[in-house]
């Protein structure tokens, strides 16, 4: 990382720590050991306080978070030619191959792992059962359709289904038709869990990061199938009838 | 004693007896929460959405390639909703719940100033009940007249924003 501007201000930096008595008035450093005052807890050279910025909160904060993942971050830098900060990461990295698709605004990530097939509504291939349940006739099987904005408690752009696509997926024991607006490409996530900030979400497998920097949650199909099972106490048992 | 050492103990310094907080605007009110909790302070941006959690989480943030809950704190606070505006900022702390860290972001009104607050003019929350609980208020200061609320982020992250609200979905 490097940045094309003046560089740090050598100077100002000794100033201000000499003010905020990190060193003492007396004391010789050299220019590395200046550079790496920047990483002080509460330093800052800004004169003001803004909305973001102006507290000596930002590169103890880098530093801290880099070594809390076993890397490293040293700066250099050359007056009137900037500086380069120097970050060195651990790899370790879980990945999956997704299927990206788009509810409402958002992206949804379907792992292809679980992905049968995605296929066009014609008008005739979904039935109601008792006016509410929506199954689709899926080869000779009849599966029910979860449409994920329902699910998710997204807000929908379209809800007819022969304008959007379904995806057929495979939990195992178990096959459903998830209804999605579109489909936006194939691509494989890095998985980041829920749980390191936050909690496990019932029908997620973790979010992921996307290209353009947004967040996009991964679906857990075995999840979401038991999820919408369990509220709708949709059970197909079809062999019931037979046994009666 | 170190120049150093005592920089980074700053929030707690022992000598003029007082602790630095950073305050925020809530409906009229300001809420101080320890310095030192504090990571950042980031402009407002529409979190993705979760599915299955309470209202008040209104979903996560990318903060660097990690994923950062957002808490609404009107929401938590059994506040009015209003519409996030200009000055809309996301305070991000750094909370410890159990025996792990965890970073969420916090949704406040506008953020105001960093206050040295002496522990004399602390003073102890009445026990009022209601959303805002004394379980997560550690007090009330007074600083040029106004009061501020000091709030626990660990204690108050960890009652409901951390648990499994979402029962069966």
């Amino acid at each position: 990382m490097q940045d094309d501007g003046g560089g740090l201000n050598v100077s100002a930096i000794l100033e201000k720590a000499r003010e905020n008595m990190l060193i003492s008035a007396d004391e010789e450093l050299t220019e590395a050991e200046i550079h790496d005052l920047i990483f002080q807890a509460g330093f800052t050279t800004a004169p003001g306080i803004s909305a973001v910025s102006g507290r000596g909160v930002g590169m103890d904060v880098v530093r801290r978070n880099i070594n809390d993942l076993g890397g490293s971050v040293s700066v250099a830098s050359v007056p009137g030619q900037g500086s380069t900060f120097t970050i060195k990461l651990p790899l370790t990295l879980a990945i999956l191959d997704a299927q990206l698709a788009r509810v409402g605004t958002q992206i949804v990530v379907i792992p292809v792992l679980n992905i049968i097939e995605s296929v066009q509504v014609k008008p005739g291939m979904v039935n109601h059962i008792a006016g509410e349940s929506e199954v689709y006739r899926f080869r000779d099987e009849y599966i029910p359709v979860i449409r994920l904005h329902e699910a998710f408690g997204i807000a929908p752009l379209v809800t007819n289904l022969e304008q959007g696509l379904m995806i057929i997926v495979d939990a195992g024991h178990q096959k459903a038709a998830l209804f999605v607006e579109d489909m936006v490409g194939q691509q494989q996530v890095v998985i980041k869990s829920l749980e390191t900030n936050f909690r496990a979400v019932q029908g997620l497998i973790g979010a992921t990061v996307l290209g353009d920097g947004a967040i996009a949650i991964i679906v857990d199909i075995p999840g979401l199938l038991q999820m919408c099972g369990a509220k709708k106490q949709r059970a197909p048992a079809p062999l019931a009838v037979n046994a009666r | 004693m170190s120049s150093q050492i005592r920089y980074q103990d700053g929030a707690a310094d022992d000598a003029t007896n007082s602790r630095q907080y950073l305050t925020f605007v809530l409906a009229g009110e300001e809420y101080g929460v320890d310095i030192l909790k504090v990571r950042e302070i980031r402009s407002w941006e529409t979190p993705t959405l979760l599915p299955n959690t309470a209202e008040y989480i209104l979903g996560v943030i990318n903060l660097r390639g990690t994923v950062v809950p957002i808490v609404d704190l009107r929401r938590r606070f059994s506040l009015e909703c209003r519409e996030f505006g200009k000055t809309t900022v996301i305070v991000v702390v750094r909370v410890k719940v159990g025996d792990k860290e965890r970073t969420v972001g916090l949704i406040v009104d506008a953020v105001s100033e960093v206050y040295s607050v002496r522990h004399e003019s602390v003073r102890a929350a009445p026990e009022l009940g209601g959303a805002i609980s004394t379980d997560y208020v550690t007090g009330l200061a007074t600083v040029d007249g106004k009061m501020i609320i000091l709030l626990d982020v660990d204690r108050l992250v960890d009652s409901g924003i951390m648990q499994n609200v979402a029962e069966g979905g």
